[in-house]
């Protein structure tokens, strides 16, 4: 059964109740809170995500609850806990979602020690999975929601999980994060854009949330092998094109991305050079997500065209 | 010397290497003459002299070119780095 199966007393039931368990991508969150405007816009945006029943262990339990005003004069309040932690102060009850999304960030980078982490989104095409790696503001998200427009798999917005056994990516396919002018450029080129509530005012200025495609979600079992490693940098003025990098700068700019580098120690090493070995590894100044796309977009399929037997060239 | 010759792990493409120091945690990005002078090192500890002698053989240059005249200085950053200590030879 997915979210979008549940009616809105059988939400509130359950999240005022025990609490809902989801499986997103390798993990499972158990998510309590009595807020309605959470559950409305959460259920929304994970809609397609599936509900795991009693016995299925949580991997985290997160509660957003209600918090005291502090003063009268101030903005009804929230609070994020997760297994006894609480990595932010209190913040604005209206900004339960995007408080509840960086939850769900630091449970993830905070914990996720069996998979190497990296800041990137993860999109996926004919097996293949492109990193586009890069601090906030680069217009990884922008790219990422072209990508999709052009047929990509979303694997992940946020973050880059390598099974550093075997070398795959793991998806986890969570709502993607639009900010400030990408907002309206997202609603011109996907042609049937989900998109939840605006958020003003937030500590990231305008933010919205893309709900994943459902294909993402429903593949979100299936990893994907790298093909490409993008560092994109949005400027206004940019021209936009594809640099190769050196493999060992490709290394180490992707080391500047990841969470758990030195937690990892010799095996992050070991799996991050295995994955540069396989990844061809590209910088991508540009002014315009789409052009940008299309330029990444070609390298899936000069790369479909060069691994065809050559007989069926 | 290098200090514990199982503390390198290496990695190299096209003329350049990375190389992730168990001991410190630390990765160290290296050309390739500095890979090849710590490899030496790593394989059999040498005085200054000797590591010219070898990088000059191997890369088929004179001992007294300009690269090989700067070991000195290449010698104290990888010391500094913790890559290599000096040995009792």
């Amino acid at each position: 059964m997915k979210i979008g199966d549940l009616t809105s007393d059988q939400l509130h039931q359950q999240f005022d109740g025990a609490g809902l368990r989801i499986r997103i991508g390798p993990f499972i969150f158990n998510l309590r809170t009595q807020i309605c405007d959470l559950i409305a816009e959460f259920s929304f945006l994970y809609a397609d995500f599936p509900i795991c029943d009693a016995s299925e262990i949580s991997d985290f339990r997160v509660r957003v609850a209600p918090a005291g005003r502090g003063r009268p004069w101030r903005e009804a309040r929230a609070e994020f806990w997760a297994d006894g932690a609480s990595p932010f102060d209190a913040f604005p009850r209206r900004l339960a979602t995007p408080f509840a999304e960086w939850g769900f960030n630091w449970c993830i980078y905070s914990h996720a020690h069996q998979f190497l982490m990296f800041h990137s989104a993860v999109v996926e095409k004919a097996g293949r999975a492109a990193i586009l790696a890069g601090p906030p503001g680069s217009g990884k998200s922008t790219l990422c929601a072209a990508l999709l427009a052009s047929g990509w798999r979303l694997l992940s917005d946020e973050f880059a999980l390598i099974d550093p056994v075997h070398g795959w990516l793991m998806p986890v396919p969570r709502p993607v994060a639009l900010k400030g002018a990408s907002i309206g450029l997202v609603e011109r080129f996907l042609p049937d854009p989900r998109i939840g509530r605006v958020f003003a005012d937030t500590r990231k200025g305008t933010l919205t949330h893309l709900r994943p495609p459902t294909e993402a979600v429903e593949r979100q079992c299936e990893p994907a092998l790298p093909g490409w490693v993008v560092f994109p940098t949005h400027a206004a003025d940019a021209a936009t094109k594809l640099v190769p990098l050196r493999k060992a700068v490709g290394f180490l700019r992707l080391e500047e991305n990841c969470f758990n580098y030195k937690t990892l120690g010799r095996a992050a090493f070991d799996a991050l050079s295995q994955l540069i070995d396989t990844a061809a590894c590209y910088e991508l100044p540009f002014a315009q997500a789409v052009a940008a796309a299309e330029l990444v977009d070609g390298l899936a399929e000069f790369r479909s065209v060069a691994g065809l037997p050559l007989d069926a060239a | 010397m290098v200090p514990d010759v199982n503390a390198l792990v290496w990695r190299m493409w096209e003329d350049e290497f990375l190389v992730y120091n168990t001991t410190s945690g630390q990765t160290h990005h290296l050309n390739l003459l500095a890979g090849e002078a710590l490899r030496s090192l790593e394989a059999e500890a040498a005085h200054e002299r000797e590591l010219v002698r070898r990088l000059a053989d191997q890369f088929e240059i004179a001992e007294d070119s300009a690269p090989l005249q700067m070991i000195d200085r290449l010698v104290r950053e990888l010391d500094e780095l913790g890559l290599i200590a000096p040995s009792t030879l």
